[in-house]
């Protein structure tokens, strides 16, 4: 009865390897069906973009993980020479504290990043769906996504902004607490200007303008974001109504002055207001930054906040890394009462439970007795007990050798409700 | 008030205090809940005191400053709680809370000499003052506080190198509106607080204002305060100028307050 896990990830294959293993979530059913061995009880299959993952529930290891990699040679048409190089395999506590990191999100490429958790899930459902879930690979999983939410919610590894334009709206929202009712422009043009407007659409803000010193190009820009093009000229009029500017314009000087954001600052008598300049070389005079109410980032300032964000992970994961351990050594325990002695002692405690509550009642029935009398008693009931339990005894011993160790345990622990 | 019950008042705040600042500087969500709960305690048991003063002494209030010093630490936590139920900010505690430990703390201290009260009148107007001036007080530590939460965000924010407290500090806007609400609601009752002390220094002293070391702090805050509530709307004084305004009016009302005192 053991745990493996066989796959490739970013960490150890490139892309082209991983595109090669990859399984949609719909055709999950497929694979997780084909993949039949006598060494393979259990099956879960994870697969994103990331990562292609086989969870196996085996009677041995080293027969189960060779079926896997034979399998997924046989199944992707491919010669094992090609991807066995970049398999990882993972045994038993070493592959629960594998699942229990990747869907805490601490072995994602982005720390923290928040879609992981939802595929393990998906994976875990096909899994069960196409019945190749068993007892063990079920309390698995569903430990794994308790510990993703622990971890979610007891650490603040998901908290910070780790991309320049998720970055920009956290700012944002700390200046403006909500962005629902704000009204944004994009000065000139570009990807990651028209990315951070449309992340900052998505919040909620209500208006968005376009400037461009080419008009066309702002039309163009408009359309793209449900916006309002507006004349350069009209800039700083524009700038009065506006509480976040992203600039991005080829222009070789600043083209918004402290000067005009002096004035526009009056107009709007000190709302506040957020410069984000994403232009190389720079849009807005670095001096903005000074006025009252004005708050002034340039690529490098975000950066240096994704930069902080990114180190405030790092100082989280630790702490989800000792969760994570306490939740493998839980599951450890847990798995421990799967074995053949556990089980056979809760078996005897269950019986002499019942043998000690029959013999006092009838000892008490019985009225007085003498000391022979009353021990002959007493040796009826063990013997029997004993006598009863010792062939379902030896015989879930001996069920380890012929692997049916984990059947005959679910078995007798069902059927006599050992576990309530 | 009862030794032993102002003794675990003051130990409420005071634990209260602490885990709101363990609070900021952790972010345990633990440590908040149980700030909150000793400071429910605490409220609770100060609201009883002072209601069971009030009714045992059948409305006729003594006018004292340790028992005003207690019912403005009463009125601090009764504007957090307002505060709390508006906005929610979690970081609040750990700047208005120490605030009204200070103000039970010096309650302990503080003569409990009654100023004699010859007339009802007078007696009458002497009780209003306090309680107006103290409701004032309270709500002017509400824009003192929200005024230095929003100088360290705006700092934070300024020199975009944000430390850990910007993520722990509310937004701009949420401090600035709470300056300026709570400067609404205390400003009206600073103004009452000082019309009615003056009257009854008329009474008592035989002139309305002395010019005295009291006096003066507390009317430039006046003034500042007049001006920022009108400077808001007018000539947009808020953000950092509201902060800056709210903790140097705060700053002179404290002081005329300990002058006042001793």
């Amino acid at each position: 009865m053991a745990i493996v896990v066989v796959g490739v990830n970013h960490k150890t294959a490139p892309v082209a390897v991983r595109e090669r293993l990859a399984v949609t979530p719909q055709d999950l059913a497929e694979p997780l069906q084909r993949f039949q061995h006598p060494a393979v009880d259990e099956l879960v299959i994870l697969s994103t973009c990331n990562r292609v993952e086989f969870y196996l529930e085996v009677d041995n290891t080293d027969a189960g993980g060779a079926a896997c990699v034979a399998f997924m040679a046989a199944y992707y048409g491919l010669q094992q020479a090609q991807f066995v190089s970049h398999l990882f395999q993972w045994y038993d506590m070493e592959a629960v504290r594998h699942l229990f990191r990747v869907a805490a999100s601490l072995d994602s490429m982005v720390l923290g990043e928040p879609q992981i958790l939802g595929q393990v899930k998906t994976a875990y459902l096909a899994a069960r769906a196409a019945g190749r879930t068993g007892t063990i690979l079920t309390q698995l999983f569903e430990r794994a996504l308790g510990v993703g939410k622990l971890i979610r919610h007891a650490t603040g590894i998901n908290d910070h902004a780790v991309s320049v334009s998720y970055a920009a709206v956290e700012l944002a929202k700390k200046i403006f607490e909500s962005l629902q009712q704000r009204t944004v422009m994009v000065v000139g043009a570009g990807d990651t200007a028209e990315l951070a407007a449309r992340h900052l659409r998505r919040q909620g803000v209500a208006t968005v303008f376009v400037a461009n010193r080419t008009m066309e190009r702002a039309v163009k820009l408009a359309q793209a974001l449900h916006a309002k093009a507006i004349p350069w000229e009209s800039l700083s009029e524009h700038l009065v109504y506006t509480d976040i500017v992203i600039s991005s314009t080829s222009a070789p000087q600043a083209v918004i002055s402290k000067t005009m954001v002096q004035e526009v600052m009056r107009a709007r008598k000190g709302r506040p207001m957020f410069f984000i300049d994403i232009a190389v070389p720079r849009d807005i005079e670095p001096t903005v930054n000074t006025l009252d109410g004005v708050f002034l980032y340039d690529i490098d300032a975000l950066e240096h906040v994704v930069e902080a964000n990114r180190r405030e992970r790092q100082r989280e994961a630790l702490a989800a890394e000792e969760l994570v351990w306490r939740e493998v050594r839980q599951f450890q325990q847990w798995l421990e009462t799967r074995d053949a002695v556990p089980t056979i002692v809760a078996l005897r405690q269950y019986a002499e439970k019942i043998r000690t509550a029959e013999l006092d009642k009838t000892l008490a029935r019985l009225g007085p007795l003498d000391e022979r009398q009353r021990r002959l008693i007493e040796a009826l009931t063990t013997n029997m007990v004993n006598k009863f339990l010792h062939t379902p005894t030896v015989n879930l011993k001996r069920s380890s050798r012929h692997e049916r160790l984990r059947d005959y345990v679910e078995l007798v622990r069902s059927l006599f409700e050992l576990d309530t | 008030m009862n030794s032993f019950l102002f003794h675990v008042i003051l130990l409420a705040y005071l634990g209260a205090t602490l885990l709101s600042w363990f609070h900021l500087a952790l972010r345990q969500q633990r440590c908040l809940q149980v700030a909150n709960g000793l400071l429910s305690l605490g409220f609770a048991l100060h609201t009883a005191v002072l209601g069971s003063r009030l009714l045992s002494q059948s409305w006729r209030l003594e006018g004292n400053i340790s028992d005003a010093m207690g019912l403005l630490a009463w009125a601090i936590i009764g504007g957090y709680w307002l505060a709390w139920w508006r906005y929610r900010i979690e970081a609040l505690g750990a700047f208005l809370v120490p605030l009204a430990f200070l103000a039970v703390a010096s309650s302990g201290v503080l003569a409990t000499t009654v100023y004699p009260v010859p007339s009802a009148l007078q007696h009458v107007l002497l009780v209003m003052h306090i309680f107006l001036a103290v409701l004032g007080y309270a709500a002017l530590a509400l824009t003192f506080c929200a005024g230095v939460m929003y100088l360290i965000q705006e700092r934070q924010l300024k020199s975009r190198q944000p430390g850990v407290l910007l993520q722990r500090l509310p937004s701009l806007r949420v401090l600035d509106e709470l300056n300026a609400r709570a400067l609404v609601l205390g400003l009206p009752l600073l103004t009452q607080g000082l019309i009615t002390g003056s009257i009854w220094a008329k009474y008592a002293r035989g002139s309305y204002l002395n010019w005295s070391l009291t006096s003066l702090p507390l009317l430039l805050a006046w003034v500042l305060y007049a001006f920022l509530v009108g400077g808001r709307y007018t000539w947009g004084w808020q953000g950092k100028k509201a902060a800056v305004a709210a903790v140097i009016g705060f700053l002179l009302v404290l002081a005329s307050f300990f002058v006042h005192t001793l």
